[in-house]
């Protein structure tokens, strides 16, 4: 809110540099976002949380500061002089009269008239003050109502008394299509839900939001009747939603103001008018107020020691009482802990903890005296330590981390990547920013893709990603979206390279996660890898799945970015599957000493034999001394005929106790070239 | 010397390689040998090539037999090198002031943390150090733990569908990780210490400053006798421990949160003006009660700081967006 300093000091004294007045009031809540100059004057743009719509208005403000300073907040001057009747001989209730239809959303609503006014431009002070602030002058009345608003936070709205069809005041819900030309110019079809101001030929206005063109104060108004009302926050908020039309009026009466202000404000009004103008105001008010609305607040009891011990501040005997009372609060107790009554324009405080906070802001939350916390051990967290070294596996691997969005449905073909991972429907938001951004991502595979997209465009030609995050699955019998951490890296190079070498290098990185967590160590569950078939969006005959005993918790393949030459390579895991079964213990196992010996055997095997066919007979075959088994070469060409491959391999045998001799290696190798011919029709080649 | 592919042969040639490697003077004359015996052409290579006169059965054998010829012959060649000292090393000593050893050297290519991830990392540890612990919570909520269990009321802006992403009635991505405050005291009871870093969403117009999905690292303690004074004091020793300066300036300014009372915004001095980097306070007594912990036996404050506001300051990045894009040529900056 822009609040000028020549008008703060109506209402207080107060000798402040700028400086010094932005910084008080920025250290009780309100904070200062900048400093403008008008003329001799100065206009502070401050920021009002949405508990203080006291705050709303310059005596708001005010009251801060004459608490803070400890000067007398200046009384406001609400007289004025009124005649008994019109020139016309009638008394205000024969003028004019208020129905309020609806008293749940309209909790008071008063009137009061004058008459024999002239319309006119408004005295200097007045056009110079609302300029400050930003506000247009417009005439004396229309000037007033937005003078009284920013002065005490109290809208007000002034209708020609002589375009109120039957001098009736009406408060009803809008009838369905009912139209509304509001004074802004805008044109609105209303609804049962919106509650209006109407005469007897229709609305005059939107309660709360904004007056109607047709009741308008204009030149030649003479007789006006001054609505000062105060409605329910919600309705007020929905239709000001709804409508698309917001005001100060809506945007105060939603933050929920003060019931006791809207008479206050409205004789303030009269008491101006009758300064700045010549006419005659009406002797009266015409009221409608709901039952109990007025009721007094509860008082609220407050410990001085429980203020001190939850602020951890040493507060003197008689702070809180001076605080509270300068703030507006009242007691018929004798001491700091009343019970207080908070004033009817602090709609916020209902408890002690209000009236804690209270002696906190005024006290300077700033200048509490240094506590310190017990020394306490972290437990330690395996599974974030491990998520962390998957992370650091990956940046020694050269990938760079990326944070992709959310949200967003991967373009095409991939859709089938993201259902491979989860047949459900995605879970959608209701209102995305972007139009492809309303569903929850399912796979990682969406935002990878997009940032690989960008990265190639602008002539990066090897770009390596990873991202560790969740996805939204979408299970039968659960109600809400489960989410998975997943895993997910991405190889795109401009230049393709020869021999599966970009899907081995890719997979390598899956394969360095599992053996990373040490997730095949753990037992019963082996991870095995198998092609998967076409159709699942990755270019045919490029894909692998990993599957745990049957379950599917990961996917390599090579993706068809269209556009982008070269090739690119994406993997994903579940990584909170692998982390469930990631082995915690780590215990040493002794290791030999003695000499190694190494044979590099190569088979030529049918086609359709894989790798991981020729590695599980190697295992089966229970080999003595084996220490371990590594794939050298693949190669198919004219030496080894149409259909076939060779396949070469190497294995270590070394024995924990001795030194093993030729001779033996030879028969175990014998007995292996044996089993392979026989179960696999694989061939030794020499 | 024959090559019909006898076992005997086998041995000749073995015999022979190993006598020739004995006499070899110097590393060329061993380099001879090893062609003459190992290499595409040599007597090894050929022997294997005419296997004619040996049965199915034995044909294994004679290549494993010919596996270890290979492996002694190969043996011999590099011990008799180092003896005699390899090409390679004679050159080194030779002309050591010719090779240019101020060639760059071949650096290992190497990835990145995103910075967002590495300023939360160490965040983290920082309050680690402070005895936090570190939580976790979905990143779809319900309303319950969004709005309710933070005493949020009802009618409250916070809870506009226009200021959330919500999925069904009830579902919603987390618009603050405060969930994860309630979800912690729903299961365990005081003293508590914890943070929970994570992703937030709410539906904010993107522009340099803004984002509709960020990330906060929220702080919650709960037990006797917390005060203001022990938030204060966290926070002070956080931000002095980040920026790794004693005199750093911060201030606690009130403002308003439905969670906490008192509540403050957290603003650090930076650069020559106060920057927001979250809020905090101590945490609403309707909060503890609606986990069932009894306000009046603890007290507890909570604070919750921007990430990308950190990481933005931490690295001078002008703007938000960079952090979404994932260009390499930003992310390799920060590894």
């Amino acid at each position: 809110m822009k609040v000028s300093v020549d008008w703060l000091r109506d209402h207080v004294d107060f000798n402040l540099k700028i400086e010094e007045l932005s910084h008080l009031l920025t250290m009780c809540g309100l904070n200062c976002e900048g400093i403008e100059e008008h003329g001799d004057d100065h206009v502070l743009e401050l920021e009002v949380t949405s508990n203080r719509p006291d705050h709303l208005g310059h005596r708001g403000v005010a009251r801060e500061l004459s608490c803070l300073l400890k000067v007398p907040l200046k009384p406001l001057d609400l007289d004025f002089d009124t005649v008994e009747a019109t020139a016309s001989g009638l008394a205000l209730d024969e003028v004019a009269s208020i129905v309020v239809d609806d008293e749940e959303r309209c909790g008071r609503y008063t009137a009061r008239v004058a008459e024999g006014l002239k319309i006119s431009e408004s005295p200097d002070w007045i056009r110079r003050r609302l300029e400050a602030i930003g506000l247009r002058p417009i005439n004396l009345v229309v000037d007033l109502t937005n003078y009284v608003l920013m002065d005490l936070g109290q809208p007000l709205h002034a209708f020609d008394l002589d375009r109120l069809e039957g001098g009736e005041v009406i408060v009803r819900r809008a009838q369905r299509m009912e139209k509304f030309s509001a004074i802004d110019g805008s044109e609105h079809e209303l609804d049962s839900e919106d509650l209006v101001i109407a005469d007897q030929s229709g609305t005059a206005a939107l309660a709360g939001i904004m007056g109607g063109t047709r009741t308008e104060v204009h030149e030649g108004t003479q007789r006006i009747l001054l609505e000062s009302a105060w409605f329910e926050p919600v309705p007020v908020r929905s239709s000001s939603r709804r409508l698309i039309l917001a005001s100060d009026s809506s945007y105060r009466f939603e933050r929920r103001l003060d019931v006791e202000a809207c008479e206050i404000a409205s004789r303030r009004f009269m008491h101006l008018l009758a300064r700045e103008s010549d006419c005659s105001i009406l002797s009266g008010c015409l009221e409608v107020v709901r039952d109990g609305l007025l009721d007094h607040a509860e008082a609220i009891a407050i410990r001085p020691q429980r203020a001190s011990s939850l602020l951890g501040d040493v507060i003197p005997e008689g702070e809180i009482s001076s605080i509270l009372s300068a703030l507006g609060f009242t007691t018929q107790g004798t001491d700091d802990s009343g019970p207080w009554t908070p004033p009817t324009w602090r709609v916020d405080c209902s408890r002690e903890a209000d009236l804690i906070e209270e002696i906190g802001r005024i006290r300077g939350l700033d200048q509490m005296d240094d506590r310190r916390m017990e020394v306490r051990a972290v437990p330690e967290n395996a599974r974030a330590d491990k998520i962390e070294r998957v992370h650091e596996y990956l940046v020694g691997a050269s990938y760079h981390e990326a944070m992709t969005i959310s949200f967003g449905v991967a373009e095409g073909d991939f859709q089938s990547i993201e259902n491979w991972w989860n047949l459900g429907e995605h879970w959608v938001v209701r209102n995305p920013i972007r139009a492809n951004e309303g569903s929850l991502r399912k796979s990682l595979i969406p935002g990878l893709l997009t940032s690989v997209r960008g990265n190639r465009t602008h002539g990066v030609d090897e770009v390596r990603l990873f991202e560790v995050a969740n996805v939204f699955h979408r299970r039968d019998g659960v109600d809400r979206p489960v989410e998975k951490n997943h895993v997910a890296w991405v190889l795109s190079r401009a230049q393709e390279e020869k021999n599966l070498q970009s899907y081995r290098e890719v997979r390598g990185v899956a394969d360095g996660i599992l053996d990373l967590l040490r997730v095949a160590e753990s037992g019963p569950l082996t991870p095995s890898w198998s092609p998967v078939g076409d159709g699942a969006g990755f270019v045919p005959g490029s894909t692998a799945a990993l599957s745990f005993s049957g379950e599917q918790i990961g996917l390599v393949g090579r993706v068809d970015v269209d556009d982008l030459g070269g090739e690119t390579w994406y993997g994903e895991l579940d990584l909170g599957y692998l982390l469930d079964q990631s082995i915690e213990d780590v215990r040493f196992s002794e290791f030999s000493r003695h000499p190694v010996i190494t044979r590099d055997l190569n088979f030529v095997v049918s086609d359709e034999v894989l790798w991981r066919d020729l590695s599980s007979e190697i295992d089966a075959a229970s080999l003595e001394h084996l220490e371990s088994r590594r794939f050298i070469d693949m190669y198919r060409g004219k030496q080894v005929g149409q259909g076939r491959k060779s396949m070469t391999f190497s294995l270590t045998f070394r024995a924990a106790d001795r030194t093993l001799t030729h001779e033996e290696i030879d028969q175990s190798v014998e007995k292996l070239v044996g089993r392979l011919g026989e179960k696999l029709q694989a061939e030794l080649r020499s | 010397m024959s090559q019909d592919g006898s076992f005997s042969d086998l041995d000749a040639i073995e015999k022979e390689a190993l006598a020739a490697v004995e006499a070899a003077g110097d590393a060329e004359a061993l380099d001879q040998v090893r062609i003459q015996v190992l290499g595409k052409k040599g007597s090894l290579k050929q022997i294997l090539r005419n296997l004619g006169g040996l049965t199915p059965e034995e044909r294994p054998l004679f290549g494993a037999r010919a596996n270890v010829v290979k492996e002694k012959v190969q043996a011999a060649l590099d011990e008799a090198k180092s003896r005699l000292g390899s090409p390679a090393k004679q050159g080194a000593a030779n002309s050591s002031a010719t090779e240019d050893l101020t060639l760059p050297g071949l650096m290992p290519e190497r990835g990145s943390r995103h910075p967002v991830r590495l300023v939360m990392a160490r965040m983290s540890r920082i309050f680690a150090s402070l005895g936090f612990e570190v939580a976790d919570g979905p990143e779809v909520e319900d309303e319950w733990h969004n709005f309710t269990g933070l005493n949020i009321p009802a009618d409250h802006i916070a809870r506009d569908p226009s200021e959330n992403f919500f999925l069904t009635d009830d579902l919603l991505m987390r618009s603050q990780t405060s969930t994860v405050q309630v979800r912690v005291m729903e299961n365990s009871q005081p003293p508590l210490r914890i943070i929970s870093p994570g992703k937030v969403f709410r539906p904010d117009e993107v522009d340099a400053t803004h984002h509709y999905m960020f990330h906060q690292l929220e702080g919650l303690v709960v037990d006797e006798g917390m005060t203001f004074g022990h938030l204060k004091t966290t926070l002070l020793t956080f931000f002095q421990q980040l920026l790794q300066d004693e005199n750093m300036k911060l201030r606690l300014r009130p403002s308003f949160f439905p969670f906490t009372e008192p509540s403050a915004e957290v603003d650090l001095w930076w650069r020559g003006k106060w920057m927001e980097m979250g809020g905090c306070g101590m945490v609403d007594p309707n909060v503890l009660e609606a986990v069932n912990i009894d306000p009046e036996k603890y007290t507890g404050f909570a604070f919750g700081l921007g990430v990308e506001r950190v990481t933005m300051a931490s690295y001078n990045i002008p703007d938000i967006r960079y952090f979404t894009e994932n260009d390499v040529r930003f992310l390799r900056q920060f590894s």
